[in-house]
């Protein structure tokens, strides 16, 4: 579920969703009027308590709130108003509150929108109901509007992301999110009623998606962030698993891992393509993963992943971007150039064909490694040739498979395990030696093609943190000599049922 | 009686931080003071009052004060709504 908003400060990030709800419900409440200065004393205590400490312009902000209550006007305004301080401050504040939003001025406006939920507060404090406000750390609070204190406690309490309903740009607690630098979305509507059916939220500079699978494995294996790379087959065999990745808040989580492949396109499909943006993103990645290596993908725009935006072409991949888009080619080459500070990126580029494209791109980066995706025949046939011009080698199997079978990979007929893929492969592998090659395309994130390619001796895949445990798992229970004799049968094999029916049995039985 | 006339300066005119700082500041003396806007009264003591001016950028206000600290109440309250309360002129 995907929702539009204004960014306040934009920024990537994700995490759990917490939800500062507002009780709007206060009928049937009784409280005499002679209680109201004791209970405007009492809340100004509480809400000094809380600035306590606190940088001066807060405590201004709480003592605008403090000094509203205790001004004169306000207090006789509510004693006029009968017998139950309930009642009497939901009809005074209700009133400045539309009094303030008819002026039509927009800093009127943020003021009438939070004294809305300035009053929800103050009523829950006069009930001895006021929440306290445990929120969860990393988490992404979700609320209609915060009061100053809410905003107070929130910013304390670490949390990565806010996203909000409320238009008022200019109000206290939009102000103190800003100030804090803590990435904000206001104007997100109906965020909160949305976000109760969801567990997880990305933000994304002007776009929220909320979301109950993404992150599920965080859940499930708790240590992610502390797993090795390394996994060990029963026998003792190495594989090492890398992450592909399309959000870049996705390295927030996986610190152990190298970047197998992240994809940018993402990044086009949101308009973030000045040089400047995407420096920023490829920046707090590689920061944030360091000493980790960041695998990134030139943006695979073209035939049919053409964006509306762009003119239809014939091309894909680097043959787009070197025969029709040169200035995204080299606005992204600069700004990964002038991220890579750390020394901890690396260039993946896609679609490539011929040597001649290779060179190309190495003409306009020197120092960073290069690798090519392996995913059209023509590359992986004359893999060896490429040997001199790259660093290594990335095999996509979804590609590869389709221009192989020269078929769609939407029709019934598609054949993922076909005999020629399999050869395909292992025959690029085999030519690679001794560069680095992985596997980032989806049939290393199935368990059939996962043990296929791991019998072949490729020892590196790249694959999505939701499957990482269940790579592990499948991993863990290989050896040598069940690897050896799944890898004879494929090479042997007339057909893909035949290939098919090997893995299923190998997979039964581990 | 003292009082003196002022503009506002200050980009955004009197919203809820100016505002907050001028009921400060009217709080800290004895004396009764008044801000005016064609003919509307607000208490400088309250700042629900001073609000209630919504008093823009370019408007004239008179500051009158009445008390023993009466000149020393109008000319802070003027100082610093010509200095534009420290923020975008």
């Amino acid at each position: 579920m995907k929702l539009k908003g204004i960014p306040v400060v934009r920024g990537y990030t994700f995490g759990e969703v917490f939800i500062i709800d507002t009780n709007e419900e206060f009928e049937g409440i009784e409280v005499p009027i002679e209680q109201l200065e004791a209970l405007i004393s009492g809340y100004t205590n509480y809400l000094l308590e809380e600035v306590e400490g606190m940088d001066e312009k807060y405590k201004e902000y709480a003592k605008f709130y403090i000094n509203l209550l205790k001004s004169p006007s306000f207090i006789s305004s509510v004693k006029s108003k009968g017998n139950n301080v309930i009642k009497a401050i939901s009809l005074v504040i209700d009133e400045l509150s539309n009094n303030m939003l008819s002026l039509n001025d927009e800093h009127y406006k943020s003021i009438s929108d939070e004294l809305k939920f300035f009053k929800n507060e103050f009523l829950d404090f006069i009930r001895g109901k006021i929440d306290d406000l445990k929120i969860r750390e990393n988490s992404i609070i979700v609320a209609k509007n915060l009061t100053v204190r809410q905003s107070l406690k929130v910013v304390k309490s670490n949390i990565r992301g806010a996203i909000l309903e409320t238009f008022a740009l200019t109000s206290h607690p939009v102000l103190i999110l800003k100030d804090k630098g803590i990435p904000t979305i206001i104007g997100v509507e109906n965020a909160v009623n949305i976000a109760k059916n969801y567990k997880y939220a990305i933000l994304n500079n002007d776009e929220v998606e909320f979301t109950s699978q993404a992150l599920e494995l965080e859940i499930k294996s708790p240590n992610i962030l502390h797993m090795s790379d390394e996994i060990e087959t029963r026998d003792g065999l190495k594989v090492k698993i890398q992450l592909n990745i399309d959000f870049p808040a996705e390295v927030e989580n996986v610190k152990n891992f190298d970047i197998g492949l992240f994809r940018t396109e993402y990044l086009y499909l949101n308009g973030i393509i000045s040089k400047s943006e995407q420096k920023d993103i490829y920046e707090y990645m590689s920061e944030k993963i360091y000493p980790k290596i960041l695998t990134i993908r030139l943006f695979d725009l073209g035939e049919d992943k053409v964006p509306i935006s762009l003119e239809s072409t014939s091309v894909r991949g680097i043959r787009y971007l070197l025969h029709y888009n040169r200035e995204l080619l080299n606005r992204q080459i600069s700004a990964i150039k002038l991220a890579n500070k750390l020394k901890n990126i690396r260039i993946l580029i896609p679609m490539v064909s011929s040597i001649e494209e290779v060179i190309q791109v190495r003409k306009l980066v020197e120092d960073i490694d290069i690798g090519i995706m392996v995913e059209t025949p023509s590359s992986a046939l004359i893999t060896d040739r490429f040997k001199k011009y790259v660093q290594f080698f990335s095999l996509g199997t979804n590609d590869l498979s389709q221009y192989t079978l020269a078929i769609n990979r939407n029709d019934i007929s598609f054949q993922q395990f076909h005999p020629s893929i399999f050869r395909l492969i292992y025959y690029s592998f085999s030519k690679s030696k001794p560069k680095p090659f992985s596997v980032c395309g989806d049939m290393a994130s199935s368990d059939l093609g996962l043990i296929a390619l791991i019998s072949f001796g490729i020892r590196i895949v790249s694959i999505p943190i939701s499957y990482i445990s269940r790579a592990i798992e499948i991993i863990e229970k290989l050896d040598k000599q069940t690897l050896t004799q799944i890898s004879r049968k494929i090479i042997t094999a007339y057909r893909e049922e035949e290939i098919l029916k090997c893995l299923n049995y190998y997979l039964d039985i581990l | 009686m003292y009082f003196k006339k002022v503009v506002i300066v200050n980009k955004l005119g009197i919203h809820a931080r100016p505002a907050t700082k001028i009921s400060e500041i009217a709080n800290k003396f004895v004396s009764e003071i008044y801000i005016e806007k064609d003919g509307m009264i607000a208490n400088a003591k309250s700042i629900l009052g001073i609000l209630m001016l919504v008093a823009s950028k370019g408007t004239e206000l008179m500051i009158r004060a009445e008390g023993p600290d009466e000149i020393e109440a109008v000319e802070s309250i003027a100082k610093i709504i010509e200095e534009g309360f420290g923020e975008e002129i």
